[in-house]
């Protein structure tokens, strides 16, 4: 049967229109400057970041399980391992074109290497996923030439990273003094479960896509072991967080996203469909629902870890995103979408998923 | 080598602004953007206790500067006489040292500044160079008069009260040594180990 042209595939129209949609915005502040963000020199990190925090995670995660999959032969992970390779890949392109986007003068990323500040988490960072960039590309070129061996190999490196990168993300958050919502030990840790969170819920996705019914238990199960310690984990950070700061999404404005979308959505919904027999059938939904609840959370954690000022006595100029900012963030999130189903045609031969 | 610090007597000021119109002056500074802020500090009682002391913060320039530890291309580094400065060519605008500091001291530029006047205000001084859009910038205690022989920041020589001190903290005869310890001053969030280098007399009783 002849293949359909990629471009009447309407998902990749459409994900061909946000990315768009975010080049155009992107341009605009090229031209124009930062003033078309709403960021300010209270909340300098704007959603832009968000989305990157949400896309490396995603990618993190999904390396990760694929890894894993691949170096200790996880049952039902291996059925997705192409997909997931793509898709990660995916995430981490979308990733850096996000957080590129919010550097006001990017040429300047030779300083990574001429100038390096070793003392600097954002160095470690970049240089993590950087690295994490590699191996996904060197797994990718190593599947599609049916190099096993080192296939394997770039299994444990992605092992590796997919625990090492979270934690380093996180750790670049959990540093600063300054930001007390976030300067604690939990902040690192937290970030690892959320990428091992999403990037479960994308292969279970995955599976739903490729009709690995065989994958589903096996994924969902390690899905609902990430919600389960990202709920915990959740509750301990809350506690051990000034109140002032913990009242901005638990009573506050940000209060309404975080109990209907991060918990009720993103974690509550999800568990409730894979701990019952609703998952045979509902697993598509648990995936999507995680992912909405993990990047709300991404948003969430940005807004409010700067939602006051560094000093009560400071004034403080609140942050409001801008329609150029939420055209970058559908652009960079179209992106990601549109990498993968475009790859997976390239990359992923049509009759490579089990069907189980 | 001198470790250059200063001293903010909250006694004798007067909360004119002096300083922070004499600090834009002196570095260009478009705007709606400060490199020194007088804060309004309550004191929280009602009338007719309440009352209101003035707090000038320009950059703390810190011994353990947490934006010098987080830039990752070096462009805010810690110069050898303990001023924060920052290399405006090599600032990528990430923002990380504007998120880290405790103090908020630090201001980004979005546009290009003094472009509806041709790139340089009326009062132009052609001692400081004015920074381009995307860069991070600051106070930095006028670190080109104390580069010229001149150690003396624009809102020292300003203000009008002498409430501020500014000289070498390495130095124990120094005026700002000798006041630091008479007043007892202290830096602000000294908790938090940025070890910070102005020092705030309190208002006497």
């Amino acid at each position: 049967m002849k293949e359909r042209a990629l471009w009447t595939n309407p998902w990749v129209v459409a994900l061909a229109v946000l990315a768009a949609l975010g080049l155009i915005g992107h341009v605009a502040v090229l031209m124009q400057g930062q003033k078309l963000f709403g960021s300010t020199d209270d909340v300098p990190w704007n959603i832009l970041v968000s989305a990157y925090a949400f896309l490396a995670g995603a990618a993190a995660g999904v390396c990760f399980w694929t890894s894993a999959g691949e170096a200790f032969g996880l049952a039902g992970f291996k059925s997705v391992t192409r997909a997931g390779t793509l898709a990660a890949l995916a995430a981490l392109v979308a990733a850096l074109v996000a957080i590129g986007s919010d550097l006001s003068r990017p040429l300047g990323i030779l300083g990574f290497l001429v100038s390096a500040n070793l003392q600097s988490p954002l160095w470690w960072m970049a240089e993590t996923y950087s690295l994490l960039l590699v191996v996904l590309l060197a797994k990718a070129w190593a599947m599609s030439r049916g190099r096993k061996a080192l296939e394997k190999n770039l299994a444990y490196a992605g092992v590796i990273l997919g625990i090492v990168a979270p934690l380093v993300l996180g750790n670049l958050f959990g540093s600063l003094v300054a930001r007390p919502l976030w300067n604690s030990w939990t902040t690192p840790v937290y970030f690892l479960i959320l990428a091992l969170a999403i990037g479960a819920a994308a292969m279970l996705g995955l599976a739903v896509q490729a009709g690995a019914r065989s994958s589903l238990q096996p994924i969902g199960k390690m899905l609902a072991i990430a919600l389960v310690l990202l709920a915990a984990l959740l509750a301990v950070k809350v506690s051990g967080t000034d109140a002032q700061y913990s009242q901005l999404f638990l009573s506050g404005k940000l209060a309404g996203a975080f109990w209907v979308l991060q918990i009720a959505v993103g974690i509550a919904l999800p568990l409730l469909i894979l701990v019952t027999p609703l998952a045979k059938s509902y697993a598509g939904l648990a995936a999507g629902a995680t992912l909405v609840g993990a990047f709300t959370a991404r948003v969430i954690d940005l807004l409010a870890g700067q939602g006051l000022p560094v000093m009560t006595i400071l004034k403080y100029k609140p942050y409001s995103a801008t329609l150029t900012e939420v055209a970058m963030v559908a652009g960079v999130l179209g992106l990601a979408g549109f990498l993968f189903l475009a790859g997976s045609r390239f990359f992923t031969p049509p009759t490579s998923a089990s069907k189980a | 080598m001198p470790r250059y610090g200063m001293l903010i007597d909250l006694d004798k000021c007067t909360f004119c602004q002096g300083c922070t119109i004499a600090c834009k002056s002196e570095n260009n500074i478009p705007d709606g953007m400060f490199w020194n802020k007088v804060r309004a500090v309550p004191n929280g009682k009602p009338y007719p206790e309440y009352r209101v002391t003035p707090l000038p913060m320009p950059c703390m320039h810190c011994d353990d500067a947490p934006c010098v530890n987080v830039c990752p291309v070096s462009a805010t580094y810690r110069r050898a006489d303990g001023l924060v400065a920052i290399d405006y060519d090599k600032c990528i605008g990430c923002k990380y040292c504007i998120a880290a500091c405790p103090y908020g001291a630090r201001t980004f530029n979005k546009e290009t500044p003094f472009a509806e006047v041709g790139g340089k205000p009326g009062w132009y001084n052609a001692n400081v160079e004015v920074r381009p859009r995307g860069v991070v910038e600051k106070c930095t205690f006028c670190a080109h008069r104390i580069d010229a022989g001149n150690p003396t920041p624009a809102c020292v020589q300003a203000c009008p009260a002498k409430a501020r001190i500014f000289g070498d903290l390495d130095n124990k005869n120094s005026e700002v040594s000798q006041l630091i310890a008479a007043r007892k001053a202290k830096p602000l969030r000294e908790e938090l180990g940025t070890k910070p280098k102005v020092f705030y007399a309190e208002v006497q009783k």
